[in-house]
């Protein structure tokens, strides 16, 4: 506690003794609660009660109760296990005066009748079955305004998902005397759901099979979100809709695409890009502090467990349809986050774990809380649909020369397949010309007029060039937003008055092919030699498979190879997630991983292997269960060389040593 | 496609079991004892019982004074089985060649080694069974390699591992009888089974020649590419190398069998992907449907002297290349028929343990019963040392145990696939059949389950002062609690009460015999499974065959009822 507090008053001393550029925590400052030597605390779920203690459950079984977990003025907080034997429960509310844990296969109140802290009544409110996988989670419950309840079960994955008992899938509506109505289906592996004050119900979902990338869907009654395993129990009398999984097309074009030929398929309110925002979106917060956490009122947060960072939402309804931006927010949280909820004085408690699937935040698990530190940072507050292009609107005024120049913006639109398969490429990337620019008189907010605007696409604005006022950068200068509908309600820009000075044709494509290529059939290159050269006589000198583990680990730690032998690698990717297999110079794994991680858009059809010289061979970027060879000359100069997957968010423990020997 | 992949989550529960050998052991006959003054007999009497005595035969051997027995068997190198019963105050040892004693005891601790200076090496813990119950000790031990010792490898009591790698030095030959003393009190010990193994390597491989054919993915069923091989010739050893340099392959080894003696053997193959082995042109081990994990599978053939051609094909799938395959006799440990690097040792992992100190511990899991996974199971462990688990979804116990608490290892390991608890000491196994019923009339079959969402309603439990959970349940109008708390003895208790409802049922238990012993005490007799139950002797349980074999033990539900049941 001391630590953090003399770390607060030199970043605070910091911040003032000079003009160095404005970091995330400048403005959102991240607290840690200590956790009890022996403590398990892979957070499943949390809850706050309304006398500031916080409620935690964990993957153990266990309902922590955190007394004093806001360490106001120098205190410390203090642990009490309320519940335990719980079977891996994710989720935890606090209602009606009780806490109620969702457990894999029960929704269940813990009641302490005695008055004495610690539960001894554990009363079965709905019991649901289960088919004994492992992957059959089961989160929630989530209130509703009428004091009903949602739960979510997550599909069973046997080598892809599954539903392998009854409602697994789907999101269930509960009410008060335990009655279940079947609610929405498609679903996947959906760990984050909420009502919003408005009372829309929104979940997000997981990239992986049927689901190109990370997304946040609004859920109403009989919708069916995308993944079609659930639908194996729409015979069922109460089933809410009829669609079957072979009414589903499977023909890789975009859902948007699909959805029209697809009775009840609902497109997502925004798409999260893999890898670009998160690589797996968790719980969702609204923000309704009223401005007590910052300039984003009535906007969401979204977690990502693998990244271990918070990304920010808007939403708005265009022809009474969701749709909207996702941001950066906050990254650089402790382990992999699950679970985010508002404490009594408007912080968000931030509770995580990373278990077996490894995250960006390295600890096995952990609890922090994340405070607005009054400053407004300088972002992107918006952005919204018009019917020639988009509105940003800005939390402090831009500096309007700036803004109106082109060289300030870049705008693309992409989107992903539809299809069976685990994840999608990036496809139909295309460089968007933006016609028109008109800057607000008080500098809030910029409208773009662009061309090309594409229904169902995810649009990339940006904002490198933007200054504030005072001359500062965007702390975050880039956003999604996933237009289903285009707001024509809007009226249309003066495209005359505002049109940009027509540039050059030769500069406009620089550096915006991008290629469409699935990753598997990526074109080999003189590091990515795929088929042994011919030079070599049919022989290799030396040939070693590797292959993955769950966890972001490959399953050799050492490879050693005589300098300068013919070495033929079988990179083997039997992992759930995407890998590749990239062989650097000794010492430059932190460069060349930090520099994949800032390919951005491009990443992932250049494979996540920057253009540098410290990359000496590389595979492409694998597919679970797909694998490739490649030919290499081993370095002359002996030393110890790295391998490494340099997909974003792995580098950094996805690692072994390649020692090259004389 | 939708179902390629069950047979890899199948193999996930595999994959932290023990290399498995199952040659049945050969029948050590009553005669073959110098019996002294131990007695053959043909049954015992439960010590319980008004009777103490046997009847004559040649069953087992018995002994209610102390001396000793002799085996004419000499072992050094070998496997060693048995059941033994003791009476009350009983205290006798079991001796590997003669000298390296094992107490079998209800006054020490049963399963101690005795050290050479008299000393006790303690059981990792307690796995002995209640007196009069029938238990089984299995013995494995060898010479050391690194000699003057003798290592006893594996102890098991009661399916209860409670030694391993235990290594007693010793002068001269380690050879010598088994034998059993009896110090005090009645010992009677049936079933005597062993295995000697010997260090012969009776069979090998020869003319061994190879096919390598590159193949397609999964979606094309891992088929070959070409008709003709990418390569082949003739092998001196059986090795995945063949294949370096594919991803996807098919290895086809063929070649001979040499047999120098007539008998059954076993070949196992271990490798991650798929395989199959033909001997004579038989499939001994047939293709599987899809691939799996790295996990043993063993053929058992008898095979006579001289040379059987085989064939073994090996499909390399995702994981990385791993095959071995392994030659075993009853009499011979598994020895390797592939090169060394063919074959990397599995990483083991380090156990994850609940462990009861101060209070009583609750988990909620998977747990695996009668080769089926229960998937609403809590399991207590509680300070005393006496836990169990306990289906909800039927309202019926599963196991009870004394001991060690709960092995989570599988749930909490990485991602915790299989999602299974393991009792971790000697446990008593119920019949998983609910414990309440309601029965049409005293004659009607108590059910082998219940509509769990329909009939029997799960409402939830409620924990005492100690901890321990009370189960709640609607069942057709009736509300039920059920109860189990550790008994003094190291038995558990149940307790049902029943309000409303009507023809209500319990059932007390289910074995292959169920014997009154007193009046409230019954022995319920099944293999490797004997227990007692315990209850008020003005209750009048029916005893009755049960639907499908074997007998059940049933009592009106009035009220509430009580019963211990002890193991």
């Amino acid at each position: 506690m001391k630590k953090i507090f003399i770390l607060f008053l030199f970043t605070v001393s910091g911040v003032f003794g000079q003009n160095r550029p404005l970091v995330e925590e400048d403005f959102y400052r991240i607290v840690t609660l200590p956790i009890p030597e022996g403590v398990q605390l892979e957070v499943g779920g949390l809850a706050t009660l309304p006398d500031g203690r916080l409620g935690v459950c964990t993957r153990r079984g266990d309902v922590w109760l955190v007394s004093n977990p806001y360490m106001k003025n120098g205190t410390t907080p203090t642990y009490k296990r309320f519940a335990t034997g719980l079977h891996e429960p994710l989720g935890l509310n606090y209602i009606n005066g009780n806490l109620w844990a969702t457990q894999r296969g029960e929704l269940t109140i813990l009641k302490d009748t005695d008055g004495n802290g610690v539960a001894d009544d554990y009363q079965a409110f709905y019991k649901f079955p289960l088919s004994g996988n492992y992957h059959e989670y089961s989160y929630g419950p989530v209130l509703l305004p009428n004091n009903d309840m949602l739960i979510t079960l997550n599909l069973g994955w046997i080598g892809h998902g599954a539903s392998l008992s009854k409602w697994r899938g789907w999101m269930l509506r509960l009410t008060p005397d335990g009655k279940m109505t079947p609610w929405a289906t498609g679903l996947r592996s959906p760990a984050g759901f909420a009502v919003l004050k408005n009372g829309d119900i929104y979940y997000t979902e997981n990239q992986g099979d049927w689901v190109g990338s990370g997304r946040m869907t609004q859920l109403e009654e009989g919708d069916f979100a995308g993944n079609p395993e659930g639908l194996i129990w729409t015979s069922e009398p109460d089933s809410p809709l009829k669609l079957k999984a072979s009414n589903v097309l499977d023909t890789g074009e975009p859902m948007y695409d699909i959805a029209p030929k697809v009775p009840n398929l609902k497109v997502p309110a925004i798409w999260f890009p893999h890898t670009l925002m998160g690589i797996s979106t968790s719980d969702i917060a609204e923000d309704l502090s009223g401005g007590k956490f910052g300039p984003f009122e009535g906007q969401l947060f979204v977690g990502d467990q693998g990244h271990s960072k918070i990304m920010r939402v808007f939403l708005e309804k265009v022809k009474g349809k969701s749709q909207g931006a996702c941001f950066p927010f906050r990254e650089g949280f402790q382990s992999g986050i699950l679970r985010m909820k508002w404490g009594l004085d408007n912080s968000m408690f931030v509770g995580m774990t990373s278990r077996g699937w490894s995250s960006t935040g390295k600890d096995e698990f952990g609890l922090q809380r994340l405070e607005w530190t009054g400053r407004t940072p300088f972002e992107m507050k918006t952005i919204k649909s018009m019917p020639d292009g988009f509105l940003i609107e800005f939390t402090q005024p831009v500096n309007k020369d700036i803004a109106k120049d082109i060289e300030s913006y870049k705008a693309n639109s992409f989107t992903y397949k539809y299809h069976h398969n685990y994840g999608s490429p990036i496809i139909n990337a295309k460089a968007l010309k933006i016609k028109a620019i008109q800057v607000a008189e008080d500098g809030m907010s910029v409208r773009l007029a662009i061309d090309s605007l594409r229904l169902g696409y995810i649009h990339e604005l940006k904002l490198e060039g933007i200054r504030s006022a005072e001359d500062r950068p965007l702390l975050h200068n880039f956003g999604y937003y996933t237009l289903n509908n285009i707001n024509d309600a809007a009226p249309a820009i003066d495209v005359k008055k505002y049109a940009v000075v027509e540039k050059k044709a030769a500069e406009e494509h620089a550096g915006h092919s991008m290629n469409n290529a699935p990753k598997t059939e990526m074109k080999a290159s003189a590091k990515r030699v795929t088929e042994m050269p011919e030079s070599w006589g049919g022989k290799a000198d030396q040939t070693i498979s590797v292959g993955t583990k769950p966890g972001l680990k490959f399953d050799i730690a050492n490879i050693q190879v005589k300098a300068g032998a013919k070495i033929h690698i079988i990179f083997n990717n039997n992992d759930d997630m995407l890998h590749n297999f990239v062989v650097v110079k000794p010492g430059t794994v932190g460069k060349v991983g930090e520099a994949a991680f800032k390919m951005g858009l491009d990443g992932e059809s250049k494979a996540y292997v920057p253009n540098l010289p410290e990359v000496i061979a590389h595979t492409a970027l694998m597919q679970p269960e797909a694998s490739e060879s490649i030919y290499f000359v081993a370095p002359t100069a002996p030393g110890n060389y790295t391998f490494v997957c340099t997909y974003p968010g792995h580098y950094t423990v996805m690692q072994g040593t390649l020692k090259v020997v004389k | 496609m939708n179902l390629r992949l069950l047979p890899v989550f199948g193999a996930l529960f595999l994959c932290f079991q023990v290399f498995a050998q199952d040659f049945p052991l050969n029948q050590l006959p009553t005669d073959n004892w110098d019996s002294g003054n131990w007695k053959p007999a043909e049954s015992v009497d439960n010590p319980f019982g008004k009777k103490a005595g046997f009847t004559a035969g040649n069953k087992l051997l018995f002994s209610n004074t102390p001396g000793k027995t002799t085996s004419k068997l000499i072992t050094a190198d070998a496997k060693v089985r048995f059941e033994f019963l003791l009476g009350n105050n009983s205290d006798g040892v079991f001796y590997i060649q003669g000298r390296h004693g094992i107490v079998l005891s209800n006054t020490r601790a049963t399963g101690a080694i005795i050290r050479p200076d008299g000393t006790l090496q303690l059981p990792e813990q307690n796995a002995g069974k209640a007196v009069g119950l029938w238990q089984s000790l299995e013995v494995t031990f060898s010479d050391a390699s690194f000699g003057g010792s003798l290592i006893i490898e594996k102890v098991t009591l009661n399916g209860v591992v409670i030694h391993q790698g235990y290594v007693i030095p010793t002068t001269g030959t380690n050879e010598g009888p088994l034998a059993f003393e009896n110090k005090s009190g009645t010992v009677a010990v049936r079933n005597v089974q062993y295995l000697k193994y010997s260090k012969e390597k009776p069979i090998k491989l020869s003319d061994l020649t190879y096919e390598m054919y590159e193949t397609w993915d999964w979606n094309q069923q891992f088929a070959p590419k070409k008709d003709t091989p990418n390569d082949k010739g003739t092998a001196t050893a059986l090795t995945k190398d063949f294949g370096a340099g594919f991803n996807r392959f098919l290895l086809i080894f063929r070649g001979n069998i040499d047999v120098e003696k007539d008998g059954s053997y076993s070949l196992i193959a271990d490798y991650a992907g798929k395989g199959s082995l033909k001997v004579d042109g038989k499939e001994v081990l047939p293709t599987e449907s899809g691939e799996s994990y790295r996990k043993p599978r063993a053929a058992y053939v008898q095979l006579t002297k001289g040379k059987h051609p085989f064939e073994l094909r090996y499909n390399k799938v995702w994981w990385k290349a791993e095959l071995g395959l392994f030659a075993a006799g009853p009499e011979i440990r598994p020895y390797a028929l592939h090169a060394e690097t063919s074959l990397p040792s599995p990483q083991a992992v380090g156990e994850i343990d609940i462990t009861p100190t101060s209070q009583v511990e609750l988990i909620r899991s998977f747990v695996m019963f009668n080769g089926k996974k229960r998937t609403h199971v809590i399991s207590v462990g509680t300070p005393a040392g006496t836990h169990y688990t306990y289906d909800l979804n039927q309202g019926t116990p599963l196991y009870a145990w004394r001991g060690d608490f709960a092995d989570v290892t599988e749930m909490f390991y990485q991602r915790g696939e299989p999602q299974l608890l393991r009792p971790r000491g000697v446990k008593t196994t119920f019949s998983g059949k609910p414990t309440v019923a309601i029965l049409a009339d005293a004659n009607a079959n108590m059910p082998d389950t219940l509509d769990e969402y329909k009939d029997l309603v799960f409402k939830g439990y409620s924990l005492d002062e100690a901890g321990l959970p009370g189960f709640k349940y609607q069942y057709k109008g009736a509300e039920l609690t059920q109860k189990l708390v550790p008994s003094a003895d190291g038995g558990i208790t149940t307790t049902i009460t029943a309000s409303g409802g009507s023809n209500l049922y319990v059932k007390l238990g289910e074995a292959k015999t169920i014997t009154m012993i007193n009046k409230g005490f019954y022995l319920l007799e099944s293999s490797d499974n004997d227990s007692y139950i315990q209850l008020d002797p003005k209750l009048k349980p029916v005893v009755r065959n049960a639907s499908k074999g074997g007998q059940e033990i049933i009592l009106p539900l009035g009220g509430s009822v009580s019963f211990t049941t002890l193991w």
